[in-house]
């Protein structure tokens, strides 16, 4: 450290402002400069002449006085400013905002769980829809398809052939060819 | 992780009560109110005083600041800043009457008999000489400080003679610390040359 860079610390080194390794510096540089312990010496008495001859003015009741009469007539500044106020003070600020974004994320996963749940639901109830239709209107018993099971998805492929003009119902192809034998 | 709490100079009981007068005064309750006006007005009245340099307008800037800062308490996000934010009202009402006073208008200090300000209560530990000297001397650091230039005289006025740290000054005055640093060096050293006689 130079005696000018010293020089220009002094008074935050007297006023005890500097880092702990600035003030380390500081404190090694005067110990080997003259000129700059002189210079901290004559900064500190001056210091020190001004703090004893400071002079403080004392309060007049009259001031407070007059205030009061003032804001007596005014409305509080924040009538809001009640019981859950203490919520918006720096120590529960904090809390508070935790607990705001735990209940938000609550609140969106309870929602998606009742998406899904109804989601479900709708799937189901078109199954049975096309179950239902499917019955009535005797749908087509495709390759993969069996009697007792899967007949959901016998029907969904009904649902997606039946405009297929190469799709038809072999049953009745079957049933009116004449070739056929008994026993095929 | 706690926060820095800015309002120094008062005891962490105060600093806890201060936060609930606050939020009593805000919901209108004066007696509140008056507890907070009992720890900071005589320290905002000399910093007024220190800038303005007469102890009536002093008074008056003093009950405009406190006046407004009841106004504005509902916007106090923080009340560990508090503090420095009631500085900051003081000490726009301080540059608004700059903005008033007429050129050249002098120090309109009330005097007592012997040409000393009333309210300044005497010294009772010292003898009359002493008293006279530490009188004339007084005189002198105010003047001292009334003389320098306005950026440094509040930068001497907040750290050397309020006590607040940098940090503190650079909020309230809205700058740079760097700039407030190196403005309270330059005002000290200013402050020095002119008491120079005066040092032992």
């Amino acid at each position: 450290m130079d005696c000018e860079l010293c020089a220009s610390e002094l008074s935050a080194y007297l006023d005890q402002e500097l880092s702990e390794g600035r003030n380390a510096q500081v404190s090694k540089h005067v110990e080997g400069c003259s000129s700059c312990a002189e210079e901290l010496e004559s900064l500190k008495r001056a210091k020190v002449f001004v703090e004893n001859h400071i002079g403080e003015l004392e309060l007049r009741p009259e001031i407070w006085k007059s205030v009061r009469a003032q804001i007596a007539t005014m409305e509080a500044p924040d009538p809001s400013a009640g019981f859950f106020s203490f919520l918006f003070t720096s120590r529960w600020r904090t809390a508070t905002a935790a607990t705001a974004i735990a209940l938000s994320i609550a609140v969106g996963m309870w929602q998606y769980l009742q998406y899904r749940e109804a989601r479900k639901d709708l799937q189901q109830y078109m199954t049975d829809y096309i179950q239902t239709r499917e019955m009535k209107d005797g749908a087509l018993q495709l390759p993969g398809a069996d009697m007792a099971g899967n007949a959901s998805n016998a029907n969904l492929l009904h649902l997606k052939y039946m405009n297929n003009p190469f799709v038809f119902d072999r049953s009745e192809d079957i049933q009116s060819n004449p070739f056929r034998t008994e026993d095929r | 992780m706690t926060k820095k709490n800015l309002n120094l100079g008062i005891s962490n009981g105060d600093s806890v009560a201060l936060a609930d007068w606050i939020r009593r005064a805000k919901n209108g309750d004066i007696s509140s109110y008056q507890k907070v006006y009992n720890l900071f007005a005589r320290k905002v009245l000399n910093f007024i005083h220190r800038m303005v340099n007469s102890i009536e307008e002093a008074e008056d800037l003093t009950q405009e600041t406190f006046i407004s800062v009841y106004q504005k308490l509902g916007t106090l996000k923080d009340d560990d800043r508090f503090e420095p934010w009631l500085f900051r009202i003081a000490r726009n009402f301080v540059y608004q009457s700059y903005r008033v006073r007429q050129p050249g208008t002098i120090s309109t200090d009330i005097v007592d008999e012997d040409g000393q300000p009333l309210n300044q209560l005497a010294d009772a530990r010292k003898n009359p000489d002493e008293e006279f000297q530490s009188r004339e001397l007084d005189e002198v650091v105010a003047k001292v400080i009334a003389s320098l230039p306005e950026k440094y005289r509040e930068v001497f006025v907040l750290s050397a003679v309020r006590r607040f740290s940098y940090q503190q000054v650079a909020e309230i005055i809205g700058r740079s610390l760097p700039s407030v640093k190196t403005d309270i060096h330059r005002a000290r050293l200013e402050v020095r040359k002119r008491v120079k006689e005066y040092l032992q």
